[in-house]
């Protein structure tokens, strides 16, 4: 599709500002996040911010494609504006939390980030003792995130995906960065006569938020989609790996000192199945993403 | 398509997607230490006391202090340092309410005795901990709070080294309301 050059730029510039202008709200959120994991030794943050990892990872590790239609040379370029969402799960507000050494019961059910009120325990047989577990900080019913990706193809049924948000550092608020590339290859390019597109790609996605939260993702899988007039359909299977490391100082007296932890992302495999609609200079493209996490994303494109 | 119509709808979508709904007055239970240690004076009298008066919000980390609502403790242990043969008894209080009796070998407290487990050497008693639940819920009202440690009792053998003390912590937890 030849792309109006002219009608482009502007749009882009726009929709960067307002992307920059709406993150410094998620990245307030992120400080009373470092004040309350600060507080945690070890063994319990682990449980308590194991949903972030997951639901995060679920989000990133998808959303690169919404068409397995790669052309064998020629210049495109496609700017999208996708945004994922994660349902958050009952199981996803609690775990099963670790008592001071010696407490009695061992383990209770408290909070997770998303969860509600924490849990107060007491001791079986001491009375007076009691120990509780923090409260959940998140109130949602899905984890979401939004990144802008830019396509830029084609070269031997080639492209590349690149993902980049940056935010400086202001006042209190710590630096976030998002990074992603990868490279999609059509394969239906070697079978004449295919009813449908097939592509595979590789995408790695790096996340860095202040001095706690790193990410990082990897994704390869294979996808295929088939065009009807304005409508795509698509589906897909990707197999994933992601880490997401957490390192702080804790205040616990019980367990205090450096703390690091990496938490791998729950889901390891996902199959998707979306729908995408070309309206001349833009597409509206959206899909879900089912495995041991689920998720959707949703977005417009501009470009060809 | 309309530009503005366009743009709106991008708002819309980034604010939903961006935004993060953040509970309000959540609650971290925070841990801290309160600890008295007595120094036991050398020479030939076998018995020793003593006191400290803290501060509560002092041990509280500095980015849970405001905004205190509850309080609680979770254990309480008896140690002592130094080097000696006999054996130790004597009890600890808050605010000059008995909080638990201690009896053993000294040596049985160079590895501190918790309430938690089977320790034979604790006993709880009910007056120090509920004034010490009082006290720790108190921080709600009075972020100044303070509160009174301390321990007396004796040693078996004399004369008594240089070098001993009797220490007790409390391990406590507030919960401190993050806006």
């Amino acid at each position: 599709m030849k792309t109006s050059r002219q009608h482009f730029f502007p749009f882009i510039a726009t929709l960067c500002v307002a992307a920059a202008l709406l993150v410094p709200s998620v990245v307030h959120s992120q400080s009373v996040i470092e004040e309350a994991i600060q507080a945690y030794g070890q063994k319990n943050v682990e449980g308590y911010i194991q949903p972030v990892a997951d639901l995060f990872a679920a989000n990133v590790n998808s959303g690169f494609y919404h068409s397995a239609a790669i052309p064998k040379t020629g210049f495109h370029m496609s700017l999208d504006i996708i945004g994922m969402a994660a349902p958050i799960s009952d199981d996803q507000k609690t775990y099963t939390a670790t008592t001071p050494p010696g407490f009695n019961p061992v383990s209770f059910q408290t909070a997770t980030i998303f969860g509600g009120k924490g849990t107060t325990v007491a001791h079986g047989t001491s009375a007076g003792l009691t120990y509780r577990g923090s409260d959940g900080i998140i109130n949602s019913t899905i984890f979401p995130a939004a990144v802008p990706q830019l396509t830029i193809g084609s070269l031997y049924g080639t492209e590349a995906v690149i993902r980049f948000i940056a935010v400086p550092k202001m006042d209190q608020i710590p630096s976030l960065s998002l990074w992603g590339v990868g490279a999609r290859h059509s394969i239906s390019q070697y079978i004449p006569g295919a009813p449908i597109d097939i592509a595979a790609g590789f995408f790695y996605n790096k996340f860095k938020w202040g001095d706690i939260f790193d990410f990082n993702g990897l994704s390869f899988g294979a996808e295929a989609s088939k065009s009807f007039s304005i409508l795509t359909l698509h589906a897909g299977i990707n197999f994933e790996s992601s880490t997401l490391k957490i390192s702080y100082t804790s205040t616990d007296p019980v367990a205090p000192g450096s703390v690091e932890l990496n938490l791998a992302g729950k889901r390891k495999v996902s199959f998707t199945a979306g729908l995408g609609l070309t309206l001349g200079f833009f597409q509206l493209f959206g899909n879900a993403n089912f495995g041991s996490v689920n998720n959707f994303t949703a977005g417009i494109g501009f470009g060809g | 398509m309309n530009t503005k119509i366009v743009l709106f709808f991008l708002f819309a979508v980034l604010a939903t997607t961006g935004s993060t709904c953040i509970n309000d007055g959540f609650q971290v239970a925070v841990n801290f230490p309160l600890t008295y240690c007595g120094n036991i004076i050398a020479g030939s009298n076998p018995a020793f006391s003593g006191s400290q008066t803290i501060k509560i919000s002092d041990q509280v980390g500095e980015a849970y202090r405001d905004n205190i609502k509850n309080g609680r403790y979770y254990d309480v242990r008896v140690r002592v340092n130094g080097p000696y043969a006999g054996s130790v008894s004597g009890s600890g209080y808050v605010n000059g309410l008995k909080l638990l009796d201690f009896s053993g070998q000294w040596s049985d407290f160079l590895t501190p005795q918790s309430l938690l487990g089977s320790s034979t050497h604790v006993t709880p008693q009910a007056a120090g901990s509920a004034e010490l639940l009082r006290v720790l819920n108190s921080l709600a009202t009075n972020p100044n709070a303070t509160i009174t440690l301390s321990a007396n009792g004796s040693v078996s053998q004399v004369p008594v080294p240089a070098g001993l003390s009797v220490c007790i912590d409390i391990y406590a937890q507030v919960d401190s309301e993050v806006q």
